[in-house]
Order: structure tokens, then sequence, then C-alpha cells
């Protein structure tokens, strides 16, 4: 079966974020004052051929811990796990 | 001694030739190694230098760390090889798990690329032995994600075990405790951001760098 997975990885609470900083900056002086935090983080899609979507999950979470993240700065989340038409 | 010091060179590393000259500069005979390279047999010490290794995609670090090179810098480091990485090369030491802790942006988000004074914490590591407790020397720094990041438990293991081997004077980056260089708790594994090779020549306006290779020499013969 072919699957489709998102993974995304975002700073853990407590790690300073700079760049989603300077984006709330702008973002209030654009005018959304009622914008209070923004964090920034990475997303990715991956393709893959598994089993089945237990399968799948084992890969991506897999392919998540040793490459996508670093577990000293980031958290990270598979979603949007779907079989893909392929 | 036969002072061979694997220089390792990444797609994308390119402080590789300073590097070899402030070795010589100090009498070692540094070779570069490619990153596809097996093994590391013969070398005394290893350097990674600064860069951007396979252009800092993903992380600084992160796809290096799988670099085939990568399992024997491991096993040399294990047994005792001193190795040093700098400014690129210390993000792939941690990517790597040789060393605790990670580089994350800099607090004020610019690249910063200048001069920065530097406290000797501890003279125990391979690169510090010919400095003294809390000597200032200068340095350049160069870069984007320099700033230090670690637990609060894991920062507090780092003092307790003398890990801590230079401090900015003058925080730079937002580094947790203006950390800008460490060891492992056996010493022999460093990484530091500054760049002590762009210190290594009068012509450059500094030698401060050149105490680190002379430490690294010592630790060698």
């Amino acid at each position: 079966m072919k699957y489709e997975a998102v993974v995304e990885v975002l700073l853990k609470e407590g790690v300073s974020d700079p760049e989603g900083v300077a984006i709330l900056d702008a973002v209030v002086s654009l005018g959304y004052g009622s914008v209070s935090k923004v964090a920034s983080g990475k997303f990715f899609r991956l393709m893959l051929h598994a089993e089945d979507e237990h399968s799948a999950a084992d890969v991506v979470t897999e392919i998540a811990e040793r490459l996508l993240s670093n577990p000293v700065l980031e958290d990270f989340r598979v979603r949007d796990l779907v079989s893909a038409s392929s | 001694m036969s002072g061979r010091v694997a220089v390792v060179v990444f797609p994308g590393t390119n402080c590789e030739y300073d590097v070899l000259r402030a070795l010589q500069r100090v009498g070692l005979k540094g070779e570069l190694v490619w990153h596809g390279e097996g093994s590391l047999e013969g070398y005394e010490a290893i350097v990674i230098p600064g860069g951007f290794a396979h252009g800092d995609y993903l992380r600084p670090g992160a796809i290096a760390r799988f670099s085939n090179v990568m399992s024997a810098i491991v096993d040399s480091a294990n047994a005792g090889i001193p190795t040093l990485g700098i400014c690129n090369g210390f993000q792939v030491l941690t990517e790597a798990g040789l060393l605790p802790g990670a580089l994350q942006k800099n607090s004020g988000l610019k690249f910063l690329c200048r001069p920065e004074k530097l406290e000797v914490v501890s003279t125990s590591s391979i690169v510090s032995s010919t400095l003294v407790k809390a000597q200032i020397i200068e340095l350049p720094i160069n870069h984007f994600e320099g700033n230090y990041t670690i637990s609060q438990e894991g920062y507090e293991k780092l003092i307790e075990n003398d890990q801590v081997v230079f401090r900015y004077v003058d925080n730079p980056n937002g580094s947790m405790g203006s950390i800008a260089g460490i060891s492992n708790t056996a010493g022999n594994v460093v990484g530091m951001m500054p760049h002590p090779e762009r210190a290594s020549d009068l012509l450059l306006g500094s030698i401060d760098g050149l105490s680190v290779f002379e430490s690294l020499k010592f630790k060698i013969s």
C-alpha cells in the first residue's frame, strides 16, 4: 500500500524561538494585535510503501526520531497518515 | 608521534585549508579526508572544520552525521583520539551525540561575523592545556546557529565535570551560560563555535588561536 504522511516538527516548550518572535512582531505590526504567539517549525510530507497503516506509522516515526528532529530542541508529531492512490 | 591529523571534508565544508595551514604552523601534518572514507586508521587526531556540511539542509550537521566517515569518527573518539569540531564541526559533533546539547539559531537572528573575547574555563581539554584558567583570548566567530542549548540538568553536569572549555565574555548569541566551547566527559572531544584557525597568523590580526592547535599537538606527543 502507498501512504502519505505529514510530520510536523516544533521547538520544545521553553526553547527560545527567535524566528517565531520575529514573525510575531511582523504580525502585530500588520495590525493583528490579537495574536499573542507564533511558533515556527518545519513540515515534511513523506510518500512511502508499507504493508499497512501501522507499519507505515512505525517507519515514519523512526525517520522523524533519527533524522527529521533533534530531541534536544524539538518535538515531532506524525499526522495525517493516509493511504494515497498511486 | 607521526603528527598526522585527519581534517574531515564534507560537501560544503569551507575552512579546511585554513585548518591545514594552522596545523602546519604548529608542526602537525593535516591531511584532507573526504566524508565518504570509512576508516581513520593511522591518524593521531581529527579536526572537523567549519562550513556548511551538506548545505546545512534540515539542520546544521543533521545529514553529515550519517556520512560514512562518522562511524570512524565515533570509534576513534571513543578510543580516546583527540577530536575537535570547529563551528559547523561542533554542530556535527552534537548531532552525532559525541557532545551533549545542540546549537540553535542565534537569539538575535543575526548572522554574526566578528572577533569575540573568550574566557578560558577548563584547561583539561585537548585544546586548552597550554592556556591558563581565566585567561582571555580573542577569536573570530562566524555563525547563524551558535546559540548553545542544553537542559538545566545537562548544564549542571557540564559544570560538575569541568566540561565548559570557553565562555564568551559578552554573550553574542544567547548561548546558555555564555558557552562557546565544551568537551565530552573524557576531555578528548571538543566542540567550539569560534574559529581558532582564523587567528593563527599575525597577518590575520591575531595568533590567539595558535594555542588551541599547540594544545592539540601537546596532547598528541
